[in-house]
């Protein structure tokens, strides 16, 4: 065993040391290593602050250097020395000297007076920086963390806290976008994370930790605390990655890979420098950051953006819908820019003066239904009691629409409105900005897709309208294109594929009409709800609980929630079985894309509906029971 | 009276059934001293800037109509302009008494609503020369696969053409019916037809059987100096006029002279006459490669002036109508009884109303050249050809089919006329307020 070589005296230098009381920054060298220090602490006038866990050590190359000219090797390749506390209120200035206290359990030690400053610009900016320079951002983060600056506001004097803020951020520029380690193995990716004031973080993604034991999983943020996700967020099956890693041959133990979670902010996101830090129980940590971006400005291609990562046939959709997805898209969508554009109206022929009934119709895509509908209602002598609006809700066919409207109205003689905003408002709020230019008594929600079959079917429904006590709302029996039944009322029922939600069922759809065979009501039958693809209410009603709601995304539940509505009014809606039209039903929606993303709007605004009216329907759905 | 004849062609331009009908009626009712002017649509859509309308040169009431935008699934024009403007100011120029419509194809339904908007109380007849409104294919009620097509449906029709969902086709109906809401009586020439239409959904009370009228001639075809003579001549000889085309059943009929064994049943004659104006060329060169492959056996005499049909149907002793569609009412076979000949018709549809097995024709199973050989082979007998001669009854002449449309404005302008102001006008179905 050769001797262990004689040490001789401690070897340690102070370059700068900013003091004020509440933080200390020491900046210096030291040819001890730390594991073999039993003391590093200031003494500043009797009071004395322990360093011990709270500094680093980097390399200085500029020692290395200088020792080498004295013919001496580096004792250590980790020389430089930096000390960063945050203090409790210290006694300042400090009644005595300031001296920095090194000692080594072989029972050397070192006592070097310092000046410290006060003044932030007296610290060594430069040597700080370097101290961060060399270092790996996993270390530099790693003394950040420990410096508490992604703790809370008052961990750190703000000064410091600015100053470390920068070497924060650069070193989670530095750091990798996804995790893939061979040695454990485990691989984390993030698929997107979007933040933005008001709609929150919302992050996306999947981890593969097979066999790992992963201790913890924190978010980091700077200026924040770090959040515990393994609390926060919901473990999602990801067939998609399934899928990739079966075509790689890589195992997994479990297929639900993939993660969300959602976090409260308010910043935008070119602040963020935001990462993930994984704990393992070997004390390994692995950080990636997180590729910040800002939503997309337009509400529905944010929506879209986030509703990609939903499917409703999750495991977990009420968790994904009540934790994260729903409260974003909820929020996304509530603070949308509302049109602010004048209504544009052009007309043709005369209409009454006081119609009847209104009709509002709304049109997106498919603005040759208008001629369809036309065709029809110029051939019923009835039309000529009520008023038809149209609603051009999409700005792609405005200018065709125009001049088809113009040939349309000349030749047919039915004298029609046509109202534009410059925008999209969706069914709801098409049919809102028609029904506010109303001047009927009543107000029918027609969809373009909506036939007669017989002249002077809205007269008659007025008439069961008005010989029907406490009426809300009234809709006739609907027939597809085949002679099945389109809607003959709509019932509540719970749906278990979806975690419960109350959706809305269509009883008999696509079956054959029971009047045909003698069967089925003949007069009004109560409901709770009814479609709004052709419904008949009183205008003064309508607009005294508020129209349609725009809460919903596009369109979808606003009927039935503005029959429940009428049914919290103490009003009673009524299925017409006696009056019936066609209809084709989501030929007239605006709703277009991939099926994937259609179902998963549907589960939002089931969702959104739900929790709005889940009691009410319960209730009403109890007494349906019971009835 | 003053009469609108409208028809989807003018026969200088375009010779079918449809527009041959519709054109001896206008003449007709010149003839006869009513004013009556014959609007077709142009097989062009140029025209002079600013009206849609040119008149046939040397023929001043012969008006044509240049079709500007024409949308054929829904048969729908839809320039209204041409209609609300233009047709309209012709109108109120002309001012009709009834207008007798023989299609809407390529012209545009909105003539229909047009005419109503223009008076209430005008007749509006239409003729119907084939399926178009309940059927997509060419109005033929032949599904695209080939089969027969008994009945539309928006899903049946959707299978037929997988680009158009079933609500298009729902669309396309309901479309066509809202116009024909507007008519006041439909002429079917053949029954089958009213039949089809029925189904379909058109009100039985609007729905009249009238057989198009055909010039006979003169008198009754002489009888042949020697009956028997003849009749062993002429019953081995067959001929095919009119359209030649596949759905008119040329294919069938080369294959079933292909089967017949010249051995046996001596050498009969086939003839062909007619036009292939709107075949393909690769259809047109398969034509003349079963031609060349019949030999001497088939002579094909090309396509025939009307005023000839006669004198081309008295050289052969059987006439062929093959198609392998349901037909109408074809004017082939009114041609072939107003010159005294007998047909052999496939045993479907209009064909095998019009023709009685084995009375003035025979029937072979449609759609089997095996089946149409054995029937040329057993034609070829001329006690049989006698016999079915013999009790063919001459078509209805066109002066007697104008007397009968003449009759039938009348009753409609009769039933349509306002009645005094005090009495109270129960609101008539599809009707509408009059225009000022």
């Amino acid at each position: 065993m050769p001797p262990r070589p004689i040490r001789g005296p401690i070897r340690g230098h102070v370059d700068s040391c900013f003091f004020d009381g509440r933080a200390l920054v020491l900046v210096g060298w030291l040819l001890e290593e730390s594991a073999d220090l039993v003391e590093l602490a200031v003494e500043a006038g009797g009071t004395r602050i322990d360093l011990a866990g709270r500094h680093f050590r980097h390399p200085r190359p500029d020692v290395a250097l200088s020792l080498a000219r004295e013919g001496e090797a580096a004792a250590a390749d980790l020389s430089g020395l930096v000390c960063l506390a945050a203090l409790p209120a210290t006694a300042f200035p400090p009644a005595g000297p300031t001296v920095l206290l090194v000692a080594t359990a072989d029972g050397r030690s070192l006592r070097i007076g310092i000046e410290p400053a006060a003044d932030r610009t007296a610290l060594d900016e430069m040597a700080f920086a370097d101290a961060f320079a060399g270092l790996p951002a996993d270390t530099v983060l790693s003394v950040l963390e420990q410096l508490g600056i992604d703790g809370p506001p008052d961990a750190l004097p703000p000064p410091l806290r600015a100053r470390l803020r920068m070497h924060w951020r650069r070193a989670v520029q530095d750091l990798p976008t996804c995790l893939e380690d061979d040695a454990t193995p485990s691989r984390m990716y993030v698929d997107f994370a979007m933040a933005g004031p008001q709609r929150g973080l919302l992050a996306y993604g999947w981890r593969l930790l097979n066999g790992c034991d992963v201790r913890s999983v924190h978010f980091h943020r700077v200026d924040d605390i770090a959040r515990d996700l393994i609390a926060h967020w919901t473990l999602i099956e990801r067939p998609d990655v399934v899928e990739s890693l079966r075509a790689q041959g890589v195992f997994f133990e479990s297929d639900e890979l993939g993660f969300m979670f959602h976090i409260p902010w308010e910043a935008q996101p070119a602040d963020a420098a935001c990462y993930l830090r994984v704990g393992f129980a070997d004390g390994r940590v692995r950080r990636m950051k997180l590729d910040m971006r800002p939503y997309p400005t337009d509400p529905i291609a944010a929506i879209r953006h986030v509703l990609g990562a939903f499917w409703p046939t999750q495991r977990n959709m009420r968790a994904m819908l009540d934790r994260h997805v729903g409260p974003v898209v909820e929020a996304i969508w509530n603070t949308r820019t509302r049109p602010a554009g004048t209504v544009r109206e052009f007309g043709f022929g005369t209409p009454p003066a006081r119609p009847v009934a209104s009709m509002v119709v709304p049109i997106h895509t498919r603005f040759d239904f208008i001629e369809f509908q036309i065709a029809q209602f110029a051939n019923d002598p009835d039309m000529a009691r009520h008023e038809l609006i149209y609603v051009i809700d999409d700005p792609a066919i405005y200018e065709a629409v125009r001049p088809f409207c113009i040939e349309i109205g000349r030749f047919y003689g039915v004298p029609f409105r046509v109202l534009y905003q410059g925008v999209s408002r969706g069914f709801a709020g098409a049919t809102n900005l028609g029904a506010a230019a109303a001047k009927g008594e009543y107000v029918l929600l027609l969809n373009s897709d909506v036939f007669p079959r017989h002249p002077g079917w809205l007269g008659a429904l007025v008439d069961a309208h008005r010989a029907l006590p406490a009426a809300g709302a009234v809709a006739p029996k609907l027939l597809f294109e085949d002679g099945s039944i389109q809607h003959a009322g709509i019932r509540f029922a719970p749906l278990d594929m979806w975690g419960g939600l109350w959706v809305n069922d269509h009883p008999l759809k696509g079956q054959p009409d029971p009047a045909l065979h003698g069967a089925g009501p003949q007069g009004p039958v109560p409901m709770s709800a009814l479609t709004g693809a052709c419904l008949l209410a009183e205008a003064a009603t309508f607009r005294r609980l508020g129209g349609l709601s725009e809460d919903y995304i596009i369109g979808d539940f606003e009927d039935t929630d503005l029959c429940l509505k009428m049914r919290e009014a103490g009003l009673t809606n009524y299925y017409i079985p006696g009056v019936s039209l066609y209809h084709l039903e989501r030929q007239s929606q605006a709703l277009q894309g991939s099926p994937h993303w259609r179902t998963a709007l549907t589960a939002y605004n089931c969702w959104r509906h739900d929790r709005r009216w889940g009691t009410r329907i319960a209730q009403e759905a109890a007494a349906e029971m019971a009835g | 009276m003053r009469i609108l004849v409208i028809a989807h062609g003018h026969p200088d331009l375009s010779t079918g059934g449809g527009e041959i009908a519709a054109y001896r009626q206008a003449q007709e009712l010149r003839r006869q001293g009513h004013a009556t002017l014959f609007l077709a649509r142009a097989p062009t859509g140029a025209s002079r800037a600013g009206t849609p309308f040119s008149v046939r040169a040397g023929q001043p009431d012969d008006v044509l109509f240049h079709s500007p935008a024409f949308d054929r699934f829904l048969n729908s024009q839809r320039t209204k302009w041409a209609l609300h403007e233009e047709f309209r100011s012709l109108l109120e120029s002309f001012r009709p008494d009834a207008v007798h419509l023989h299609h809407y194809m390529h012209l545009g339904l909105e003539f229909i609503r047009e005419a109503r908007k223009y008076s209430a109380t005008l007749p509006i007849v239409m003729t119907l020369h084939e399926y178009m409104a309940i059927c997509d294919h060419d109005g033929q009620m032949v599904k695209t696969d080939g089969r027969l097509c008994e009945a539309s449906s928006p899903l049946d029709c959707h299978l037929c053409f997988p680009d158009k969902a079933p609500q298009e086709f729902f669309l396309r109906e309901q479309f066509h019916k809202s116009y024909f809401a507007l008519v006041d009586r439909f002429v079917c020439p053949s029954r089958f037809l009213l039949e089809r239409y029925a189904a379909w959904g058109i009100e039985r009370a609007k729905l009249l059987c009238i057989e198009n009228g055909q010039h006979l001639p003169p008198a009754a075809p002489a009888p042949d100096t020697d009956e028997a003579a003849a009749a062993a001549s002429l019953c081995r000889r067959f001929g095919f006029f009119g359209q030649i085309s596949r759905l008119k059943g040329i294919d069938l009929l080369f294959d079933a002279i292909g089967m017949l064994d010249p051995a046996t049943a001596g050498t009969p004659g086939f003839r062909i006459h007619g036009s292939l104006q709107w075949q393909t060329d690769a259809f047109r060169a398969a034509f003349a490669d079963r031609l060349a492959t019949l030999g001497g056996r088939v002579a094909f005499g090309g396509p025939y002036r009307a005023q000839d049909v006669g004198a081309l149907m008295r050289e052969v002793g059987w006439v062929v109508v093959p198609s392998i569609w349901w037909e109408n009412s074809p004017l082939v076979i009114q041609e072939a009884f107003a010159h005294g000949r007998p047909v052999i018709v496939a045993d479907i549809g209009g064909m095998a109303e019009k023709v009685q097995e084995r009375v003035n024709g025979l029937h072979f199973r449609a759609r089997s050249a095996a089946h149409l050989a054995r029937v040329l082979a057993e034609a070829a007998d001329p006690a049989l050809w006698s016999a079915c001669r013999r009790r063919i009854e001459p078509p209805p002449s066109i002066e007697a089919a104008t007397g009968t449309h003449l009759a039938l404005y009348a009753q409609i302008a009769a039933e349509r006329e306002p009645l005094p102001a005090t009495a109270a006008r129960p609101a008539r179905k599809g009707g509408r307020a009059v225009r000022a």
